[in-house]
């Protein structure tokens, strides 16, 4: 029970009741900030035996009283998979044949060793590969040939 | 001379509507640009943002909507465009604590109804179809550039699919913006709509176009953080041209569209969006900046 996860962070109910204080009464911001604080702790400890949040979030009294504060966006990098689980996004294979064409692809599928993750990353990526290859190098070859095919696809359909 | 920025994609679903208000927003407190959006899509999605299902229905009332906009003046009947445009629109206030700057031709749900009807009225003019649409696509063109000296930017909230409204912003734009969610259905329906945009038959010549010759640019909204969504990103990238911004899924940005008639700052408004909505407004600040560099210097030349 302990490791519930929150779903609805302090600060965002804490928004969520300041906005509404805010457009249903004449409070002035510190009463309004007050309020919408007493509110979020008081269902923090309802929720806590279901969903404990981080200690942070709810010993923040003052976060109502402030705009939540922009939150960074995500960087677009893709993880390389190296040193962890393996990644099938790690390269887009359509990319791949797209800019280095076949060759550069194979050479792409060569550093993924086991016919497992070969077909984890066809099937991520929505590339057909017939159940019954087992050899890595067959494997390899039906996802080029399957990358080719989507690639045609997409062309159809804009034409 | 005002910038004309259509916020378009046949596919729904996309956020078109959200976009065109988060710009709005953006190029008015960010940048103080005189902003005006018109409402091109019967579901009204960016009215409702901007002035509130009261708001909307008073317009609408009074006669006060691009639908009856594009009625009245469709045929020269002696009307301001002004007086269809209802000013200050919206819950987000500047820094100086006055409204925004951003005006509104409200949305209507008999849109596409009228766009049937200006289609009858020419019809009666002459027998070919693709004449008749013609007529009616030019004639919206030419309404929707009315607006133009009045504005610093004109954003067109176009519908989804390809109205005559859509295709007339699609002409007047002097840059499309196209939302995409990075899925696969999206990558197609983005395929199609830049072919259309450029006039070109095939996806191998469209890739052939320098991306910096292009009149549109994508941006990637509802993005999950997760590398599935980036793969997608890139593979559109592979052909379009798309804003180094893109959009999170956010609850400060869901929670931002709902119209609460008080104003309050675009920090607040936005909560953990606000960044976002600065991002997207600061890489579009410089797509407007070079637009209207262009048309001053071709205005100049001519």
């Amino acid at each position: 029970m302990s490791k519930g996860k929150q779903l609805w962070p302090g600060d965002e109910m804490a928004a969520f009741f300041r906005a509404h204080i805010d457009r249903e009464t004449a409070l002035d911001a510190e009463a309004a900030g007050r309020l919408a604080a007493a509110l979020t702790k008081s269902i923090n400890r309802m929720l806590v035996r279901e969903m404990p949040p981080a200690p942070s979030l709810v010993e923040q009294p003052s976060v109502a009283e402030a705009p939540r504060a922009p939150a960074p966006a995500p960087k677009r990098e893709r993880s390389s998979g190296s040193g962890e689980a393996f990644n099938p996004y790690r390269f887009s294979a359509m990319v791949t044949l797209a800019k280095h064409g076949r060759e550069g692809l194979m050479k792409s599928l060569q550093e993924i060793k086991s016919a497992e993750n070969l077909r984890a990353l066809a099937e991520a990526q929505h590339v057909p590969v017939a159940p019954t290859l087992k050899r890595t190098d067959d494997i390899r070859k039906a996802i080029i040939a399957g990358v080719e095919r989507r690639l045609a696809d997409r062309k159809a359909a804009a034409s | 001379m005002a910038v004309f920025l259509a916020v378009a994609n046949r596919k729904g679903g996309v956020g078109k509507s959200t976009v065109s208000v988060m710009l709005a927003h953006g190029l008015a407190v960010y940048g103080g640009k005189r902003v005006l959006l018109l409402d091109l899509d019967s579901q009204c999605n960016a009215s409702l943002i901007l002035m509130g299902g009261h708001g909307w229905n008073e317009a609408r009332k009074a006669g006060k909507t691009i639908a009856d906009y594009f009625y009245d003046l469709f045929d020269g009947i002696p009307a301001n465009a002004p007086d269809y445009v209802a000013r200050n629109v919206g819950d987000v206030s500047m820094a100086n604590g006055k409204p925004a700057p951003i005006s509104l031709v409200p949305g209507s749900l008999l849109l596409e109804d009228i766009q049937g009807e200006l289609y009858l009225k020419q019809a009666s003019q002459s027998n070919v179809p693709e004449i008749v649409a013609n007529r009616v696509r030019g004639r919206m063109e030419s309404l929707i550039r009315r607006f133009e000296g009045d504005y610093d930017v004109v954003i067109l909230d176009c519908a989804p699919g390809l109205s005559f409204a859509a295709l007339a912003a699609l002409k007047t734009a002097d840059k499309v913006i196209v939302p995409f969610r990075p899925d696969y259905v999206s990558q197609l329906a983005v395929d199609r709509v830049a072919m259309l945009i450029e006039d070109m038959r095939s996806l191998d010549d469209l890739a052939a176009m320098p991306a910096e010759d292009r009149r549109y640019v994508c941006i990637a909204n509802y993005v999950r953080n997760d590398d599935r969504d980036y793969m997608m990103i890139e593979e559109i990238s592979l052909v379009h041209p798309v804003l180094e911004t893109f959009l999170p899924q956010r609850n400060g940005i869901a929670n931002a569209f709902d119209y609460i008639g008080q104003l309050r700052s675009i920090d607040v408004k936005y909560s953990d969006g606000a960044g976002d909505v600065k991002e997207l407004y600061q890489e579009i600040a410089r797509l407007v900046e070079t637009v209207a560099a262009n048309k001053k210097n071709e205005v100049s030349v001519s």
